[in-house]
């Protein structure tokens, strides 16, 4: 009797037989993320508790009860045997949805038809209506929906000249840069063109019990692109020009050229090179990869040790780890992950989204430390994500990385990222529109992006891309200059300082320059100053600001007043930060100088005062009449020479020539432009003494 | 009918029923105290971070396997052991946290380099999971592209296993003093054979304290 009842507390004490736990990770389709307090555990005795972080859900389970059903409304039900699971440790599952739609993003190409189904996953999706409808984003053509709202089919568009801006170069305008008669090679594609390709259908899913959800998917017709013949894999490759022929492509490969209108589509459907040629005899490699695939060893030996340990402390390199973006879903439409993580959403080219796909993860954790390695490889925009899965440029076309459209991938997308639009709306945009810019060396120092940083030049017949995103910013400074400030003013590349801006030398025409040259305008000054003392000053805009850079006529001696503007905290950008309209973030790249520039100091902004460029064009015509008129067609620097008698005279008409350089040197320095034709007015002809 | 009860019984009764009203009565804890564990079990559930296994031409192929940590490593395996090599940091990479079932050390002889061993690999499990036993599986790494590891049924090992705590220090024979490196440890003899550690089961072992 004692036996039995000491039995009997025992087993129902629990003392001696604790109970064992089992945790399992439950993540949950995004879709259904919200619904996470309604995922039962069947039978519920078997939950001990539950704890859930987004769409993930957390379950501590006894093991005793052997097995466990999860049921969400919306998904399938899962069964899980615990005899399955290996030993203590945690395990992890995902709940699938209803349907299996495929992919969030997918692309498609060009005037393609697709099609998305929705297939069952369990025979719960059966009792279910579905539904799939256009909801925003492009037009599509020969829409159908059958097999009851199961099976949606439709067509892209061609696309046509002027239909979409491609690149920065097409915003300019130029009737000669449309798609159509674009310099054949490869298009680039901004993140602001592809989403003016891409449609969002919306999937509709009614359960029998009136519950619905929706999930978003985005169709997109192109990839973005940067224009280098690097790309990942499966990313639709378009190209500009007539006739091209695909001569050579990797054993296997099912890829043709397709003709889409204006352009060529190629599709590499395997890693490797594709040899292309057009009926002007230009010949193209592209190269395909997957980006999960490089090495990502550039830091190696000797060989660019000194750009990876550069780029290691990069905000582009941290983004993700910083902020994950601040979404955390993949499947978000409005989420970032696509431009702070490497690879294109959507295609099968080993980045960051398709590896995670491959993952299973159909969340992001909410610590960058939770990532799996392969996608903390992918995360960032590191190295890949601008220079291509595979290898970097023959020479002769490394100039491309120069180019907005690499940066255009992500920074342009207004209203939202508008940098480079606003830079493409600028003087600066287009600076090497003339020839002769673009060929004399002198000229290409400051009129071409790749003189400016002393890169090699593009070949001849490449198209102008003016003064780009790189031309101010490096994300990467390296090389000998970022050591050895160079001696003499140029504008060869030195170190980074803040903001990825790069640390051009200040001229020597302005010995001491103010505080606020030093600051984020010193970028600015290298090619908005004279670059010496020569006879042909150019670009005098930062000399009158400074009140400096003038001579005394008489003695060659420097001729300098105090400046109010060079103490505006910002210098150049103190004023110059404006652009286009309804852009939240890079509007300033449109270095526009407004009224409202001048209001934030000035009570009443004066009106300008052209008096001031009319008594130096009368002065210019007294002091060398013979050439008074310039050049139509060109600034005074590209120009003109000066020849006069006399040193005195010379330097008279080198001080009239920096207030007709500077077209706002009556905004700039008013006092000191006028104290520079007052200096060359006591050598003009006719002067009175 | 009354029971008598033995004093060790009526003590074991009460120790049983107040493990009960210990379970009932357990204070709540304090919201900030729910908060660390909620966040503790979503983490202690996390995925391991590697790919599921699929079925592959060989048998079953994991596309991306656990490695030490995000740097650029070569890999190898042998008899449910995987080692690897290298470990120099990725290019324009946050590198996070190592992977914990791996242990490294420096590459014996090499500058720079680190070896790691995993004594607890990934297998195909279940629906491709990469929590099986292994018993039965033996797995190489492919590293042509990439990296990935193929697994195939072979039958059950039967040679020795690496010694527990084995010290990671060698890829390659000439890496150990002995000239031989067995599954990223270095073989040894006798305690001279190891440049760190003793020598314990034929292979060089760290020291416990």
């Amino acid at each position: 009797m004692k036996g039995a009842l000491l039995a009997g507390v025992l087993a129902l004490s629990g003392c001696y037989t604790p109970t064992k736990k089992i945790a399992i990770r439950v993540e949950l389709p995004a879709e259904l993320a919200s619904q996470a307090k309604d995922l039962q555990v069947l039978p519920a005795i078997a939950e001990i508790r539950r704890e859930i972080a987004g769409g993930v859900v957390a379950l501590e389970l006894r093991r005793d009860a052997d097995f466990v059903v999860l049921r969400l409304p919306g998904a399938c039900p899962r069964r899980i045997e615990f005899s399955l699971l290996a030993g203590d440790k945690p395990s992890h599952f995902v709940l699938a949805p209803l349907f299996d739609v495929g992919s969030d993003e997918r692309v498609v190409g060009l005037g393609s038809t697709f099609n998305v189904r929705a297939e069952p996953r369990c025979a719960e999706a059966k009792n279910s209506k579905t539904s799939f409808a256009v909801t925003g984003g492009a037009p599509l053509e020969h829409v159908t929906l059958d097999e009851g709202g199961r099976h949606f089919s439709a067509t892209t568009r061609e696309v046509s000249p002027g239909m979409v801006a491609f690149s920065t170069a097409t915003w300019i305008g130029s009737p000669s840069r449309d798609a159509g008669s674009r310099t054949p090679g490869i298009v680039p594609v901004s993140a602001r063109a592809q989403r003016e390709l891409r449609s969002e259908l919306t999937f509709r899913v009614e359960l029998a019990n009136a519950h619905h959800f929706e999930r978003r998917l985005g169709i997109s017709a192109v990839a973005r692109a940067s224009g280098l013949a690097d790309v990942g894999l499966s990313h639709p490759v378009l190209l500009a020009g007539a006739n091209w022929s695909l001569l050579d492509k990797p054993p296997q490969s099912g890829a043709a050229l397709r003709d889409v209108g204006q352009l060529f589509e190629l599709w590499p459907d395997l890693p490797g090179d594709y040899e292309l040629s057009d009926g002007a005899g230009h010949a193209l490699t592209v190269h395909s990869g997957r980006y999960d695939q490089t090495p990502l060893d550039c830091g190696r030996g000797d060989c660019h040790a000194e750009l990876s340990q550069s780029v290691h402390d990069s905000p582009m390199t941290q983004v993700l780890a910083s902020d994950l973006g601040g979404c955390h879903s993949l499947t978000d439409p409005t989420c970032a992950s696509a431009c702070h993580t490497t690879g294109e959403p959507g295609t099968h080219d080993g980045g960051f989204t398709h590896v995670a796909a491959e993952l299973e993860l159909p969340m992001l954790p909410a610590d960058y430390d939770d990532l799996p390695r392969a996608l903390r490889r992918l995360g960032g925009v590191g190295c890949l994500a601008c220079h291509g899965p595979t290898k970097i440029p023959e020479p002769s076309q490394r100039f491309r990385l120069m180019k907005s459209d690499v940066c255009a991938v992500c920074h342009d997308a207004p209203p939202r990222y508008g940098h480079v639009q606003a830079l493409a709306s600028s003087r600066m945009g287009h600076a090497d529109n003339s020839a002769r810019a673009r060929q004399e060396p002198a000229c290409a120092r400051c009129h071409t992006a790749w003189g400016a940083v002393g890169s090699s030049a593009p070949p001849p017949d490449a198209e102008p891309f003016g003064l780009t995103c790189a031309t101010c910013h490096d994300v990467h400074p390296h090389g000998p200059h970022a050591r050895h400030a160079p001696a003499v003013a140029t504008a060869a590349a030195t170190p980074s300082q803040g903001g990825l801006l790069r640390d051009f030398a200040l001229p020597e025409t302005l010995p001491n320059p103010p505080a606020s040259f030093q600051g984020v305008s010193r970028v600015c000054i290298a090619c908005h100053a004279p670059s010496s003392n020569n006879l042909r000053p150019e670009a005098s805009a930062a000399a009158i600001v400074a009140g400096r850079g003038g001579l005394e006529p008489e003695t060659g001696a420097p001729l300098t007043l105090a400046a109010p503007h060079a103490a505006a905290a910002k210098g150049c950008l103190s004023c110059h930060d404006s652009g286009p309209e309804g852009l939240v973030l890079g509007k300033s790249h449109g270095f526009r100088a407004t009224q409202a520039s001048c209001a934030r100091c000035h009570d009443s902004p004066k009106d300008r005062d052209p008096s001031l460029a009319q008594r130096a064009g009368q002065l210019l015509a007294r002091l060398d009449p013979q050439h008074s008129a310039g050049d139509i067609g060109n600034p005074w620097h590209a120009s003109y020479q000066l020849l006069l008698p006399t040193p005195q005279r010379t330097r008279a008409l080198r001080n009239v020539l920096l207030v007709l350089e500077d077209p706002a040197a009556d905004v700039h320095g008013p006092s000191y432009a006028r104290a520079l034709l007052d200096a060359a007015e006591r050598l003009a002809p006719g002067a009175q003494p | 009918m009354r029971a008598r009860l033995a004093l060790p019984e009526l003590l074991l009764l009460a120790l049983s029923v107040g493990c009960k009203q210990a379970q009932k009565t357990q204070p709540k804890p304090p919201a900030a105290a729910s908060a660390r564990a909620a966040s503790e079990l979503i983490r202690l559930a996390a995925p391991r971070g590697a790919g599921r296994f699929h079925a592959s031409h060989k048998g079953q192929r994991q596309e991306h396997p656990r490695l030490p940590d995000t740097g650029e490593w070569r890999c190898a395996e042998q008899g449910r052991v995987v080692w690897c090599a290298g470990g120099e940091a990725a290019a324009g990479v946050v590198s996070g946290p190592p992977d914990p079932g791996y242990r490294c050390g420096p590459r014996w002889g090499s500058i720079g380099e680190r070896v790691c061993i995993d004594e607890h690999p990934d297998y195909p499990g279940p629906s491709g999971s990469p929590r099986g036993d292994g018993t039965l599986q033996s797995c190489k790494f492919e590293q042509e592209r990439g990296i990935a590891r193929e697994c195939e049924l072979v039958g059950p090992y039967d040679g020795p296993a690496l010694p527990a705590h084995a010290v990671p220090a060698c890829w390659l024979d000439r890496d150990c003093p002995s000239g031989h490196c067995e599954r990223g440890a270095c073989a040894c003899s006798a305690n001279k054979d190891c440049a760190a550690g003793s020598c314990a089961g034929g292979v060089c072992v760290e020291v416990k304290p």
